[in-house]
């Protein structure tokens, strides 16, 4: 491969200069300079992907050498996934919201810039995003979290419900103190290899140092907290709900589909990957958070009233799982909650759209305003159990593979946490199909009558079709990703020192 | 004698210029005055700089102007960047376009608000074009103020560099008043702090038998009497340099003075009083009393944190822009006393090869200055018949009026907040590391606790630009080419600052140590 | 403990077993046509729906025809899958087990499959959505063939949920029907807590054995500790009561009624229902080292087939009297399963036959409610056998065989299981022996109430025999009910004996032991109670009760007041405060510390009074305060 063009750098800037170009394009035609931009992303990140098996796309340029930050990307199995992921949604969401900007039903405020500005920060979230993941450089890595934040708002702010700026503003604010409080630690990591003798950056470069067992606690606590306010787990989710419930669909699904994934991935890359005696001692705790994040995400969801509240506690619980996948340190777990990461990022974005279908027929999401919808719309009704099924990891489905392997996986070692945890997958099957039998059977009312008047058209059909297909090929065939992605978690448990547990080893004689 | 006084030319340069323009005054007719004072005023600044930077290629550290100056990295950096910043305050100084053909500031400073002479004055399309002179002036004794080698030259520094801000708040065209009033409590505190200073520098000398920097520190590691003395002369000389850095308790001027003052004052205030007030704080405390950084630490960080605290908390409750930068930079004062606190090495400022304290904080300063610059140079665009309409009500859909604006000001405001790619990030890490370095970790987290409530405040201005529905009785005027040049250096110097700031760290490491 | 049992070690696919995928490739893709085709294939959708289930016969048929032509140790036959998982030491594929139990299953399957789909073809006749209906029942048989057929836990788990996911889908075929719309979430939900004990089964196994193969699992049994394989028999039963609606998982059955009858024929009677009984058996060896879970199963069997026949006796809804027979035949299955390697084959044999005869049943009740313009309450039936002959025939045969006449079918099936009963345990044979003679008392009111009296029809109704179409598959399946049972009496145990470690003992069909005797006598003393009590007058309405039996079974033994009041209420409960915890505590605190430093910040800006004179005394007061500092910090 010739490395004089540095592919990883056209990855993550491509969707950026198309950002631009679609926001200095007013209009309709900006719209589409946006879709197209997205649509060369996804096949060059497709490339990527495949081509990054057997190639070494690292870059690596001295940035600020005063302080040794690099700019190095490079990309493993875990970023490989996210890459996919993100090069993926992010068409199916313009192409879900190619009608916003004739979206003015009840539910929706009057859009706040033209039609161009939401595909514009979309790549732009998109391109940041994919330096997040193949940053591997702590500063580097910290600089792109953040700077996803500003488009966020911006996303979530231009359109959708009354109170979308209050809620944008909760979010940043959220996202911000997680990420200051990160900033703690990262200069935390400038002082230890400054300490050391050669200021750093670089992942790989700090795992090799020594320091006090109070330093290295006190970064991953730093790290932590920014990683679980982004991956939502409970105490730290308040932000998401409230988000969703107001963000146009199309927006939450890039944040919970993809953004949200930095919580989980840092988690890996970062805290596991350069402090690892912390994140064991850590684990007692965090596995604690994550069992209550799982069921209290579930419950949360099956008392939701509004249907995109509902779908952003479920993430709670999954993220929760991931977590859990995580601090179980093994093989098997880590790559389940990698692989997780990914069916979640199509099963949450499956779901989202589809309310998001509903709530332009109906102008409500509110769950007390629909009922008998299935009548008026089958195939809506249909692909809405389907992604629902997806999220209550019914096998066959992806959910389910990163599920069970997360579970399997992390049995041996914390077995009450996955006995506690396993019961979400009952509350989930009453989330899902509780909302699905308020929202889609019964009598239908006369508003429901009047405003669903169309099943699914030609474009939403695009929309989910390859959400739900994705689903449905990495629940069956999921041994092909798994492949992808285990090289990380296999680096992982290396870094930390831990070997999985020997079959028998839990319950033998 | 004079080879003894080159190195400290540009000092002198900037003086002589001043001298000049006076004569100006007098010589060029009353039309074109205008004109040719901000041309000369611009020249004398870059002829400064451009003689600095050959002077910093040229010149080993050394003490000049018979032991008076010391012309060491600092210094030249400070230098450098006070006539930088200076440049692009000049040139909001000059700003006509915006005012509708008038300058912002007042016809006839002597007269009454709103008596006949002023109605007058204005008629005659008076102007006081002492403001430019008084500019220089002022420059002048910041960069003797960061360079001095003793504590008299530093009194007299910081009392040249004061007054003329003094004028210059108090010469408003519009809301004459708000900006009297804001004048005279500037000189009454500053006054005050300049009492204290003076007497602090009395009992540091009663201490050490001598004004110079590198006496007194050699009095002090010889223990030479009763520290009690010493303390007291410490805590007095800081706290007045404190005042002019605008940290709390000693910030209540900050908000009032800003926001009575001509925009461009604010800005050239907001901006070179402070990297001036600051560097002059860090050569005393480094240099002078360097072995007493046990003593002076701790009670810094009690300062530094009230200063971020009070900036963070009541900028969360205003409701007027230029009211909010002014507590911005109560805010940005204790960032950058973290830095200071920091004090990794003290008497020369260096940290094997590393970002210091010292390279820390200048691009800290380099970074707030060029945000701050180009916000209030999109303060003075925002008007309502005629003024300034600084609150945010007129505000509101600004950035969805003129999306453009509304980036940069946004960009401004993300490096203040510290939003990487920005400037404003770079310094806040490099601030935050040398205080980490320091051993003040603790002092970082509350400084990321801070950072956080500004960015609410920050944040709030973002959303009230693009989230609210644009307010109609606010114009939006177009700038001129000296605000636009602002603007744009400001985007440019912020952006740049942000993503390839390797460069100016270097510099500024290279050059971050003391002499004395 | 080493197990004794001899561990039949599969042997891999050639010939026609490689072809085996075919039986759940052809409905699948009957399936995926029928879905994804929409309204165009409405037509001759359920032609092909038919031919989708024929199809899977066929190739179940002749793989079993090629199986007897093989030795005893050829007939397990693995049919290789791909990797599904396979990362650390997980190890999981998908792969198929051929064997005689998993293809007596499949033969039942797709057997009785084929008779209930060409009854709901013209069942189904007028329901604008037969296409879909048609669809998901080839998605059923799919689901089913995969729970069956699969080699490992992970994959039966896929048909596990396959199967609930359709019988989801079927119950709440008529969704504009709240009623219907709640039964099937319920049956999923309740589904769902079972299969968490076959998750916790296979976190388990992985964790002990390393794998969930079957024959892996069989095979490393023995190194666990006797602790973990009674957890593991344990989880595998909570899984077996939640799919065959065992106590204490029980309470959805008898909604699941609220969907077309074909569906309770095939899915709630004679098939999917069973499969905890599969379930049991095909984990033979991991009761077979564990007494107390074994015993638990056994427990529970009787529990549940007391409980059953309790509500056959008290409901009045034709269907819900056949739903409560179905728990209660499934108790005895479990029953037998939880006996050990000799009750499997037992459990197995009377889970075929009575997939004939309650698959008859159910759809003679059908074909009843079809006359009754879709009536299920018996109070408004009687004296239906004048007019549909061949339905009370048909009816009448699988009625005798599931009370046990010899020499009829369930004769035979339950006889085994009664009599294994009885050497287990006196009480499990008394209790079984009780519940056959309740099975008769309300079969025989059932009878009595819809075929025999005077006819009590509602107004306008007026009864006919049914089409051919629903009468063939009566035909078929009630001549199965006649001769199942002497057939197969023998031979089923030899051809159950490798997969489920039985050791037979063969008996000809004539030779009954004493407890089928009594079994008998108990019978026609409940076929007599029966029918001395209904063949009066029998009123029009439901009778308001007092008899707590009759009020509790009435109620289905109260389990949805007992589900009503903790789960739904005091999870109800438990959520809103979770809900409120989380707006008023989590979130709470993070608006009040917005509003905290809102309130501080406006607090602190009043001391900007804009007075000169007090800012100097603030400074005034912050240098004696920089004073006391440096003071102090020289102290300290």
């Amino acid at each position: 491969m010739d490395n004089s063009i540095p592919l990883l750098t056209v990855l993550g800037v491509l969707p950026l200069i198309f950002s631009l170009i679609a926001f200095a394009v007013r209009g309709r035609a900006g719209k589409h300079v946006a879709f197209v931009g997205s649509l060369v992303t996804m096949v060059f990140g497709i490339w990527i992907f495949f081509a990054a098996a057997s190639n070494d796309f690292s870059e690596m340029v001295p940035w600020i050498k005063a302080i040794g930050a690099w700019y190095a990307l490079s990309l493993d199995g875990m970023g490989r996934a996210m890459v996919l992921l993100s090069v993926i949604l992010v068409p199916i969401v313009l192409i879900a919201e190619w009608t916003l900007d004739s979206k003015q039903t009840d539910g929706h405020l009057e859009p706040r810039w033209g039609s161009n500005v939401f595909g514009a920060l979309a790549l732009m979230v998109e391109g940041f995003g994919l330096f997040v993941f193949m940053a591997s450089d702590v500063l580097l890595f910290y600089i792109f979290f953040e700077a996803t934040l500003i488009p966020m708002f911006f996303l979530i702010t231009g359109w959708g419900g009354a109170k979308r700026g209050k809620a944008a503003m909760k979010f940043l604010l959220y996202s911000l103190a997680g990420g200051l409080i990160m900033l703690f630690a990262v200069i935390g990591v400038y002082a230890v290899t400054a300490g050391a003798g050669q200021p750093s950056f670089l992942i790989d470069d700090f795992a090799a140092i020594a320091m006090s067992e109070t330093v290295q606690k006190m970064l991953f606590v730093g790290f932590f907290i920014a990683f679980a306010v982004k991956a939502p787990m409970v105490p730290v989710h308040t932000w998401l709900p409230d988000t969703a419930e107001q963000a146009v669909p199309g927006a939450t699904a890039l944040l919970v589909g993809i953004l949200d994934k930095i919580g989980t991935f840092g988690m890996i890359r970062i805290c596991l990957g350069m402090l690892p005696g912390a994140s064991l001692w850590a684990t007692p705790l965090v596995v604690v958070l994550a069992v209550i994040s799982i069921i209290y995400g579930a419950v949360l969801a099956i008392t939701s009233t509004d249907l995109l509240r509902l779908v952003s506690y479920t993430s709670v619980s999954h993220f929760g799982f991931m977590v859990l996948g995580i601090f179980a340190f093994t093989t098997s777990s880590i790559t389940g909650s990698i692989f997780y990461m990914l069916a979640h990022g199509f099963s949450s974005a499956a779901l989202f759209l589809a309310v998001g279908f509903l709530q332009n027929r109906r102008g409500s999401v509110a769950i007390a305003d629909f009922g008998g919808v299935r009548e008026f719309a089958p195939l809506l009704a249909g692909v809405f159990l389907v992604s629902g099924l997806a999220t209550l990891g019914l096998p066959g489905t992806a959910n389910f593979a990163g599920e069970f392997v997360i579970m399997t996986g992390a049995w041996p070692r914390q077995t009450a946490a996955v006995a506690v945890a396993v019961f979400a997958t009952v509350l989930a099957a009453v989330y899902v199909l509780w909302a699905y039998q308020r929202v889609f059977t019964g009598q239908p009312s006369d508003e429901v009558k009047k405003s669903i008047t169309s099943d699914l058209d030609g474009r939403e059909k695009l929309v989910i079709g390859p959400l739900i297909a994705l689903l449905l090929v990495f629940g069956f065939f999921p041994q092909p990703m798994i492949n992808v992605v285990e090289q990380t978690a296999v680096t992982t448990m290396n870094v930390v020192g831990m070997t999985d547990p020997l079959p028998g080893s839990m319950g033998g004689k | 004698m004079l080879q003894e006084f080159l190195p400290a030319a540009p000092v002198l340069l900037v003086l002589l210029g001043g001298t000049i323009a006076i004569i100006f005054e007098g010589a060029v007719p009353r039309l074109v005055r205008p004109t040719v004072q901000a041309a000369w005023t611009l020249l004398v600044l870059l002829g400064a700089f451009c003689w600095t930077l050959y002077g910093w290629t040229v010149y080993q550290p050394q003490l000049t102007a018979m032991n008076a100056l010391t012309l060491d990295g600092p210094a030249q950096l400070a230098w450098m960047l006070l006539l930088f910043f200076a440049a692009l305050g000049a040139l909001l100084f000059a700003e006509r376009r915006v005012g509708g053909g008038e300058s912002p500031f007042a016809p006839n400073a002597s007269a009454v608000p709103s008596s006949q002479v002023e109605r007058e004055a204005i008629a005659a399309r008076q102007e006081q074009t002492e403001v430019f002179p008084l500019l220089l002036f002022s420059v002048a004794g910041m960069m003797v103020f960061v360079a001095a080698n003793d504590l008299l030259v530093m009194f007299v520094a910081l009392e040249i560099l004061s007054f003329p801000l003094y004028v210059l708040s108090g010469m408003a065209r519009r809301r004459r008043l708000l900006s009297q009033e804001a004048s005279l409590k500037y000189f009454l505190l500053g006054g005050l702090s300049s009492a204290i200073f003076l007497y602090g520098i009395a009992l540091v000398f009663g201490y050490a038998g001598s004004f110079y920097f590198r006496d007194i520190d050699l009095a002090i590691q010889a223990n030479a009497q009763s520290p009690w003395l010493l303390l007291c002369g410490l805590g007095m000389v800081a706290i007045g340099v404190l005042f002019k850095i605008g940290a709390v308790p000693f910030h209540n001027w900050v908000p009032d003075v800003y926001q009575g003052a001509p925009t461009p004052v604010t800005a050239f205030m907001a901006i070179c009083t402070k990297l001036a007030a600051t560097m002059g704080l860090l050569r005393l405390l480094y240099v002078a009393l360097g072995s007493l950084r046990w003593d002076w630490q701790p009670m810094l960080a009690v300062v530094a944190v009230l200063t971020m605290l009070v900036g963070s908390l009541v900028g969360l409750v205003q409701t007027d822009v230029k009211r909010l930068l002014a507590y911005s930079s109560v805010a940005h004062a204790g960032f950058i006393l973290v830095g200071v606190i920091g004090a990794v090495t003290t008497v020369n400022g260096l940290a094997d090869d590393r970002v210091g304290s010292v390279s820390a904080i200048l691009i800290y300063l380099a970074a707030y200055g060029l945000a701050t610059m180009g916000a209030f140079a999109i303060v003075t665009l925002v008007r309502r018949s005629g003024a300034e309409a600084t609150s945010y009500a007129s505000w509101a859909g600004l950035g969805r009026r003129d999306p453009m604006l509304g980036v940069l000001m946004t960009i401004f405001l993300l490096s203040m907040a510290g939003i990487p790619l920005t400037g404003g990030f770079v310094g806040k890490l490099a601030v935050f590391a040398a205080a980490w370095n320091g051993g003040y970790s603790w002092l970082v987290l509350i400084a990321v606790v801070a950072s956080l409530i500004t960015a609410g405040f920050y944040f709030r201005i973002v959303w009230v630009m693009f989230g609210q529905t644009p307010n109609s009785e606010t114009a939006l005027v177009s700038p001129g080419v000296g605000t636009q040049i602002v603007i744009w250096v400001g985007v440019i110097g912020t952006i740049l600052l942000g993503v390839l700031p390797g460069p100016l760290l270097d510099i500024a490491i290279n050059s971050a140590g003391f002499i004395r | 403990m080493v197990s004794l049992l001899e561990i039949v070690i599969p042997v891999e696919a050639t010939g026609l077993f490689s072809y085996s995928w075919l039986m759940i490739a052809i409905p699948m893709l009957v399936s995926a046509i029928l879905l994804l085709g929409g309204k165009a294939t409405d037509s001759w959708g359920h032609w092909l729906g038919v031919l989708g289930v024929l199809g899977s016969l066929a190739v179940a048929l002749a793989l079993w025809i090629t199986m007897l032509g093989l030795p005893v140790a050829e007939r397990a036959v693995h049919v290789s899958g791909f990797d599904w998982v396979s990362v650390g030491n997980l190890n999981l594929q998908a792969g198929l087990l051929v064997d005689q139990l998993s293809i007596l299953f499949a033969l039942l399957v797709t057997g009785v499959g084929s008779l209930i789909f060409i009854y709901s073809v013209g069942y189904m006749a007028h329901d604008p959505n037969r296409r879909l209906f048609f669809a998901f029942l080839n998605l059923f048989i799919v689901a089913m063939l995969v729970l069956v057929l699969a080699d490992n836990y992970l994959l039966l788990f896929l048909g596990w949920e396959g199967v609930g996911l359709a019988s989801y889908l079927l119950i709440g075929f008529w969704q504009g029907r709240h009623s219907a719309a709640l039964a099937a979430k319920k049956a999923f939900v309740v589904n769902r807590v079972g299969d968490l004990g076959l998750l916790t089964a296979m976190f388990t196994m992985v964790g002990l054995f390393g794998s969930v193969n079957f024959t892996d699992v069989n095979q490393a049994v023995g190194s666990a500790s006797t602790t973990w394989l009674t957890a593991l028999g344990l989880f595998l039963l909570l899984a077996a009561c939640g799919k065959s609606a065992q106590v204490p998982l029980q309470s959805w059955l008898l909604d699941a009624m609220e969907g077309p009858t074909p569906v309770s024929a095939l899915i709630h009677a004679a098939t999917m229902v069973t499969a905890g009984v599969y379930l049991v058996v095909r984990s033979h060896s991991i009761y077979e080292l564990t007494a107390a879970a074994s015993l638990a199963v056994c427990i529970v069997g009787v529990v549940t087939l007391l409980a059953g026949a309790w509500i056959g006796s008290t409901k009045d809804d034709i269907k819900k009297v056949l739903a409560g027979s179905t728990m209660s035949q499934i108790g005895y299955m479990m029953l037998a399963a939880g006996i050990g390697p000799a009750g499997g084959a037992f459990a197995i044999f009377h889970l075929f036959t009575h997939g004939f005869f309650k698959a008859n049943l159910f759809l003679g009740a059908g074909s009843v409610m079809h006359a009754m313009n879709d009536d299920t309450d018996m109070r408004h039936f009687g004296a239906l056998r004048k007019v549909m002959p061949w339905t009370f025939v048909t009816f009448g045969i699988s009625y005798l065989a599931i009370i046990g006449i010899p020499p009829l079918a369930g004769f035979y099936s339950k006889d085994h299981i009664v009599v294994a009963a009885w050497e287990q345990g006196w009480y499990f044979g008394l209790l079984a022996t009780l519940g056959a003679g309740i099975t008769a008392f309300y079969m025989t009111r059932l009878m009595m109430m819809t075929f025999f009296g005077k006819k009590r029809w509602a107004e306008g109704v007026h009864p006919h025999e049914s089409p051919k179409i629903l009468l063939f598959p009566l035909i078929v399946l009630s001549i199965g009910a006649i001769v199942l049972g002497v057939v197969l009496n023998n031979a089923i145990q030899y051809w159950l004996a490798p997969p489920t470690g039985g050791h037979p003992h063969s008996a000809a069909w004539w030779d009954i032991p004493w407890q089928g005797w009594v079994t008998l006598l108990v019978v026609l003393v409940g076929v007599g109670i029966g029918y001395l009590m209904y063949r009066g007058e029998i009123s029009y309405e439901q009778p308001h009760t007092i008899n707590p039996i009759v009020y509790i079974g009435r109620n289905d033994l109260l389990a949805d007041q007992f589900n009503d009041v903790v789960f739904v209420r005091g999870g109800g409960a438990a959520a809103a405060a979770v809900a409120t915890l989380d707006d008023v505590i989590v979130d709470g605190s993070v608006r009040s510390a917005g509003s905290l430093a809102k309130g501080i910040g406006g607090a602190l800006s009043k001391l900007e009074s804009g007075y000169a004179r007090s800012y100097g005394l603030t400074m005034v007061i912050g240098a004696i305060a920089v004073g006391v500092v440096l003071i102090l910090g020289r102290l300290a």
